[in-house]
C-alpha cells in the first residue's frame, strides 16, 4: 500500500506547533519514511526560499508615475450619479391604481458617509409616488441601499395593469424603453402581459436578482429560464440584471436579503463568477453564499453567516440610464479565442452585456499576433461586423509580416502527466546508453546536459548531449541517437524546447 | 563617479528604509488625523498617506503578485481603491492592517482576473535586483530566478485565496491570527486555507525541476 505523507503533521511540526512528545514521534516516523523524509526536506528548502524572497526589496517603480495615475485615477473615478436606494416594487392591490410601483427606497446613512449626489429627478418622483401610495417596508433599522440594477429581462407575470404601469414608469424613470421587448433570442427583454412564468433567453451571462421575492433561476450555458417564487401568481418581481455576478453556468438561485444588505446565492451545481470584469470572486463548491462589499469596497463572498456584518453593498450603484449595452461578435473561423477588457470569452461567437463605451477587444489566432480592435459600445445591441474587425492586413509588406508570423513556430506547453512520461523516455533511452558503455568501463561517470526541441508532433529535434563533467563522446552520440528514435507525446500548441542536466553514477 | 550599481544600491537602502525617491512627509500627523482629514477632502493630507505607506503597499502586492510588469499599475490602483473606500473606513482597525486588505484584495482582484487568461511568469519580468545578487554567481543567481519563477508558476495554480494566505504565512511569516485581520476571514478559515494551499503548493513544487534538480530548465514546458 502506499504510504501517504502526513503532511498535516509536517506543516505542524515546521511551525512549531507540535508537542515534544508528538514531535518527536514524527521525527522517528520521518527518519524510517524516505517519502515524509523528502517532503519535508522539499518543504524546508521551499520555505527558506520563500522567506529569503520576502526579505529582499521589490523592484524599484517609478513613483512618478504610479503617482500621476493615482490621480488621473482618482479624477476619472470621480463619484457618479448614484440612485439612492433599492429597486424594490410590488404590486398595490390595496390601491386604487392596483398599480405596480417601482420604489427607490432613500435611507439612512448607514454603510456610507460620503456625499451623495442627488438622485436623479425621474427617480423622485418615482419615489414620491411610491411612498404615498406603498407603506415602507419593515426593516429593523433604516437602510441605504445604492443598487445598481439594470434592468430587465425575460417575461414576467404581471397583470396588464400592472405591465400598463411598469412600462409607463420604466420608460420614464429608467429609460428602458427600448429595452423593453419580447426580444425574441434577445438577452435583454421584458415582455408584459399575463404569463405566468418568467422565462429568460440568453447567452451565459446573466445577472439575476428577485429585488423581492425570491427568485428561482436555472442558469445554463445559452439558456437562462427562471421561475418565480409563485409561479403562476402575478406576484410583482423584478428581474434585475446586476453587475454583481458577471457569468454563471449551472444552476443557482439568488435571493436578496436586506439590512444588513446581502446577496444570498445558493449555488446547485457549476459555476458561478462574481463581478468576473472586476476580477470578483468565483463561486464552485456547492452551497450558500452571502455576497456583499466589505469595508475595503471589495465584492466578497461568505459562506460563513457570522461574516454577513461585515459585508453590505454600499459600492453597488445604480447605472445611469442607457447603460446596458451589448456586444455581438459573430464566429470567425480563424479566431481561437476572445478577450474583452482583460478577460477571457473563450471562442466566438460573443454575446456580452457591458457597460456602453470603448471595449477593448483581442481577437487570438492561432500563428499571429493578437488582433487589438477598440470597439465603441453604445445602448442597445451592438453586432460587430466581421469585416469591420480588418482581421486581414491592408498592406503588402504587414501581409507578408503576418505570413512570417503565421508560420513561425510557437511554444507550446505540457502537462504534470506528460512532462512526467517524457522524463521517464529520456531516461531510459539515457540508462540504456550509459549501461552499455558501463559493460566497456565500469568506472566510467559524468554529469550530462541534454537538450532538445520536442516537436508539434511530439517528434524530437535538435538533440544535443554535452558532458558537463566526466563522461564520454561515445555515451554521448549514443544518448542522442537513442532519443532521436524516441518519440514523445505531443505539446499542445506548439514546440518545447527541453533541458535536462543528468548525473550518471555507476551503482554498485 | 556614482555607478548604476552603486545608484541601485542607494535606492535599495532607501527603499528598505521606506523612504524612495521622495521624503516622508514631515507632518507628524498620525494616520488617524490623515485618515480624518481624507474623509474630509482634504487630497494633501491624501498625499501624505500615499507617501507614507506606499512602500509598504509596494512590498505587499510584489510578493503576492510575484514578476510582473503589472506591479506599478496595481499600485496605483490600490491607492485609487483606497481613495474610493476611505469613507468607509471607521478605524475599527489599523489603518495599516486595513490599507493590507485593501493591497491584497485589490491584488487578488488581478489575479482573478489573470487567472481568466493564460499566466505564466517568465525571465522577461525579472530585473536585475539591487544589490541582493551581486555577489552571487550568474549560475546561482540563474537558479535563484528559476526558483522565483517555479514558486510564482506554483503560485498562479493556487486559487487567488489560497495564494495570499499562502504567501502571508509562508513567506512573509505572518501568523493566522494577523493573516485572519487582512483577509477579514475567520482564524479558523484561514488555518484550513493555509493546509490546502500548502499541500497543493508544495506538491507542484516537489514536481518542478527548479527545485527538484532533476530537469534544470523545463521552464517552458509549463505545466496547465
Amino acid at each position: 500500500m502506499k504510504h501517504r505523507v502526513k503532511e498535516r503533521a509536517i506543516f505542524a511540526l515546521l511551525d512549531g506547533k507540535l508537542e515534544s512528545r508528538e514531535a518527536r514521534a514524527l521525527e522517528e516516523h520521518i527518519e524510517s519514511c524516505e517519502t515524509c523524509r523528502d517532503f519535508l526536506e522539499q518543504v524546508q528548502v521551499t520555505r527558506r526560499f520563500m522567506r529569503g524572497l520576502a526579505a529582499k526589496s521589490p523592484p524599484p517603480v517609478d513613483w512618478n508615475r504610479v503617482d500621476a495615475g493615482i490621480q488621473a485615477g482618482i479624477e476619472k473615478s470621480a463619484p457618479r450619479p448614484h440612485f439612492g436606494g433599492l429597486f424594490l416594487w410590488g404590486s398595490l392591490a390595496a390601491t386604487a391604481a392596483a398599480a405596480f410601483l417601482v420604489t427607490w427606497l432613500i435611507a439612512s446613512p448607514r454603510g456610507h458617509e460620503g456625499p451623495t449626489p442627488p438622485p436623479l429627478p425621474t427617480k423622485e418622483s418615482v419615489a414620491t409616488s411610491a411612498a404615498v401610495e406603498r407603506e415602507p417596508a419593515k426593516t429593523d433599522t433604516p437602510r441605504r441601499v445604492e443598487a445598481f440594477v439594470t434592468f430587465v429581462a425575460g417575461e414576467v407575470s404581471l397583470s396588464r395593469a400592472e405591465a400598463a404601469f411598469v412600462a409607463a414608469n420604466l420608460e420614464s424613470a429608467l429609460d428602458v424603453g427600448t429595452n423593453i421587448r419580447t426580444g425574441e433570442g434577445s438577452s435583454i427583454g421584458l415582455q408584459l402581459g399575463d404569463a405566468s412564468a418568467c422565462r429568460l433567453q440568453s447567452e451565459s451571462e446573466a445577472q439575476l436578482v428577485s429585488l423581492d421575492s425570491e427568485l428561482r433561476l436555472d442558469l445554463q450555458r445559452g439558456r437562462v429560464s427562471c421561475s418565480t417564487g409563485r409561479e403562476g401568481s402575478s406576484a410583482p418581481l423584478v428581474l434585475a440584471v446586476m453587475d454583481l455576478v458577471a457569468s454563471a453556468e449551472g444552476s443557482a438561485r439568488f435571493s436578496l436579503r436586506r439590512a444588513p444588505q446581502v446577496v444570498i446565492v445558493e449555488l446547485a451545481e457549476g459555476t458561478l463568477h462574481v463581478d468576473r470584469s472586476n476580477g470578483g470572486p468565483t463561486l464552485s463548491e456547492p452551497g450558500r453564499y452571502l455576497l456583499g462589499r466589505d469595508d475595503t469596497g471589495a465584492l466578497s463572498a461568505t459562506r460563513d453567516e457570522e461574516q454577513q456584518e461585515a459585508l453590505t453593498l454600499p459600492e453597488i450603484t445604480m447605472m445611469p440610464r442607457r447603460t446596458i449595452a451589448s456586444l455581438q461578435i459573430p464566429p470567425v473561423e480563424s479566431i481561437d479565442r476572445v478577450e474583452v477588457d482583460g478577460v477571457d470569452y473563450g471562442s466566438l461567437p460573443l454575446s456580452l452585456r457591458r457597460r456602453p463605451g470603448v471595449a477593448r477587444v483581442i481577437l487570438f489566432a492561432e500563428g499571429r499576433e493578437p488582433v487589438v480592435r477598440e470597439i465603441e459600445v453604445g445602448f442597445g445591441p451592438r453586432v460587430v461586423d466581421v469585416a469591420s474587425l480588418e482581421l486581414e492586413p491592408e498592406d503588402a509588406e504587414e501581409l507578408q509580416r503576418s505570413r512570417e508570423r503565421r508560420v513561425a513556430p510557437r511554444v507550446g506547453t505540457y502537462s504534470k502527466t506528460q512532462v512526467a512520461r517524457l522524463r521517464a523516455v529520456v531516461g531510459q533511452s539515457v540508462r540504456s546508453c550509459y549501461e552499455r558503455a558501463l559493460k566497456r568501463n565500469p568506472s566510467i561517470w559524468g554529469r550530462i546536459n541534454v537538450r532538445f526541441t520536442v516537436s508539434n508532433s511530439g517528434e524530437p529535434q535538435r538533440v544535443n548531449v554535452s558532458s558537463l563533467a566526466g563522461g564520454s563522446e561515445g555515451v554521448n552520440r549514443c544518448i542522442e541517437s537513442a532519443i532521436s528514435s524516441d518519440r514523445f507525446p505531443p505539446p499542445m500548441g506548439g514546440y518545447v524546447p527541453i533541458e535536462q542536466t543528468i548525473t550518471l553514477v555507476p551503482r554498485f | 563617479m556614482v555607478t548604476k550599481s552603486c545608484r541601485d544600491k542607494m535606492a535599495n537602502a532607501v527603499a528598505q528604509a521606506g523612504l524612495l525617491y521622495e521624503d516622508v512627509p514631515e507632518s507628524k500627523n498620525s494616520d488617524e488625523h490623515l485618515v480624518d482629514a481624507v474623509q474630509h477632502g482634504d487630497d494633501s493630507a491624501f498625499r501624505d498617506l500615499f507617501l507614507a505607506h506606499r512602500a509598504e503597499v509596494h512590498r505587499v502586492v510584489y510578493r503576492l503578485l510575484g514578476p510582473s510588469n503589472d506591479l506599478e499599475d496595481i499600485i496605483q490602483e490600490v491607492f485609487i481603491q483606497v481613495h474610493r473606500s476611505i469613507g468607509n473606513f471607521r478605524g475599527q482597525a489599523k489603518f495599516s492592517t486595513w490599507l493590507h486588505r485593501v493591497a491584497v484584495n485589490v491584488t487578488l482582484q488581478h489575479l482573478r482576473r489573470k487567472r481568466a487568461t493564460i499566466v505564466s511568469h517568465t525571465d522577461e519580468h525579472l530585473e536585475e535586483r539591487p544589490g541582493g545578487q551581486s555577489e552571487r554567481t550568474p549560475q546561482e543567481n540563474a537558479e535563484t530566478q528559476d526558483r522565483l519563477l517555479a514558486v510564482y508558476r506554483a503560485l498562479d495554480q493556487l486559487s487567488p485565496k489560497k495564494r495570499a494566505v499562502l504567501v502571508m504565512h509562508d513567506m512573509q511569516g505572518m501568523n493566522a491570527q494577523e493573516i485572519a485581520k487582512v483577509v477579514g476571514s475567520p482564524v479558523f478559515t484561514v488555518r484550513t486555507r493555509l493546509f490546502y494551499a500548502r499541500r497543493e503548493f508544495y506538491k507542484k513544487i516537489i514536481d518542478d525541476p527548479a527545485f527538484s534538480g532533476d530537469i534544470s530548465a523545463v521552464e517552458l514546458a509549463r505545466t496547465r
